[in-house]
């Protein structure tokens, strides 16, 4: 292994773990989870000497990641896409081991782009300024759709499972 | 107005992640993926680049037949190239050494043309299809060698105005080595022979100043010569990409360089 060879591995491997996880949480699966990030580290591979010299790593796979995953949720939300006379019943909020599927399960229905700005945000941690520039949108759009989002997540996992500050 | 506490949001986008799988995660392959992709870009550039070169031999050879039925009725129109054509006296095949001064020929020995001077338009003709390139806004110069000895100097400047707005992005080319010395041992007691092998180091640096996707270059030189690089500034919004490949031209071939560019939007 070359020096590039080396310093990549290492980002690799020490990101893997991280990566894979913001990838499920944008597309829900998984085995599409590693396709994703597999997908973005090559992307990262190609273009390291440039990346790394800008020093700005983490944002470039981050931002490749989250494009390719919401790429993935629209066509396989295209796949499995079925109407529907009314709406699905709302679950009741569980617990333990069932909060997991039940997250995933209302993460499933946000649109891709609501779903994208909800992990950006929350789960990376990305400032509205941070998430606009990564999903190439605007800071009102990224409030809008947070907006929208949580107001979802809040119907669809009932009341008290998202606690809000009320601001001045 | 409320804004939810992003404690909550986090803790409950943890929640999804309880049923994570152990991974199987080998950097190693990412590594192999990686240099796999980079090999296939080449090889897709290569492609992409003699179909360019064939079809500026090709259109070059229709202006070189025009010039030669410049008397006749049929002769071919260059209306629209103003500078592009060559002053008849230049020498058509120069050989032996090369020149002291940067003299381009008029055309090379299969009849190609190349421009003579710097800032000269290309014809919109000329373009290769399928190239992303408005008309009259690709500028280019051989490469040729400054003097018998040493080839610095030797330029090539492209400027390049696609319908992606690529703007002021550039790219140009220098012959910065007339050769790469290899060095092979001939046996285990420090007996090696140093060989002197044919090639040209060219520097081909774009410059991008403003923030655009994806752009590849095709740098097809002779015909033969393919050099591709990739300008992808998603994470630098500004500046240079340079790469320095040697090119297997020997001495006679270095005296008949031409290049096209290629830029293609992704």
């Amino acid at each position: 292994m070359d020096r590039r060879d080396r310093e990549f591995a290492e980002f690799a491997q020490t990101r893997s773990t991280a990566l894979r996880r913001t990838a499920f949480l944008l597309c829900g699966d998984w085995q599409r989870a590693e396709d994703i990030v597999q997908t973005a580290l090559v992307k990262l591979y190609v273009s390291w000497h440039r990346v790394h010299r800008d020093g700005n790593i983490d944002a470039y796979v981050r931002t490749i990641l989250t494009r390719t995953a919401i790429d993935e949720f629209r066509r396989a939300h295209r796949r499995r896409e079925t109407l529907m006379d009314a709406p699905p019943e709302v679950p009741a909020h569980q617990s333990n081991s069932e909060d997991a599927i039940d997250v995933q399960r209302v993460l499933d229905q946000l649109p891709a782009g609501q779903r994208a700005v909800i992990v950006l945000r929350y789960w990376e941690d990305l400032s509205i300024t941070e998430t606009a520039q990564t999903l190439r949108i605007s800071e009102g759009t990224v409030k809008s759709q947070t907006a929208k989002a949580l107001t979802s997540m809040r119907k669809l996992l009932g009341p008290g499972t998202i606690a809000f500050e009320e601001l001045a | 107005m409320s804004e939810p506490d992003s404690n909550d949001v986090r803790d409950l986008l943890g929640t999804a992640l309880r049923d994570e799988p152990p991974s199987a995660f080998d950097p190693a392959r990412m590594v192999r993926l990686g240099k796999r992709r980079v090999r296939l870009q080449r090889a897709g550039g290569a492609l992409g680049a003699m179909v360019v070169a064939a079809v500026v031999t090709l259109g070059a050879s229709l202006i070189h037949q025009g010039d030669h039925d410049r008397a006749g009725p049929d002769r071919i129109s260059t209306a629209g190239t103003s500078g592009t054509t060559a002053p008849s006296s230049i020498p058509v095949t120069p050989s032996g050494p090369f020149p002291a001064t940067i003299t381009p020929p008029a055309y090379l020995p299969n009849g190609q043309r190349i421009l003579t001077a710097q800032n000269q338009v290309v014809a919109a003709w000329l373009l290769p299809s399928g190239m992303s390139v408005t008309s009259g806004s690709l500028i280019f110069t051989p490469i040729l060698p400054a003097t018998d000895t040493g080839y610095s100097g030797a330029q090539l400047n492209v400027r390049l105005n696609d319908k992606f707005g690529f703007g002021d992005f550039s790219l140009s080319a220098t012959v910065i080595d007339s050769s790469v010395n290899g060095m092979s041992c001939t046996n285990s007691k420090m007996t090696c022979q140093v060989q002197l092998i044919s090639g040209v180091t060219v520097e081909i640096e774009t410059d991008h100043p403003t923030a655009h996707t994806t752009r590849v270059f095709t740098v097809a030189a002779s015909g033969k010569i393919v050099v591709n690089g990739e300008v992808d500034n998603l994470a630098s919004p500004a500046g240079k990409t340079a790469t320095r490949p040697t090119l297997p031209l020997t001495s006679d071939q270095l005296a008949h360089i031409t290049v096209a560019v290629a830029v293609a939007g992704q």
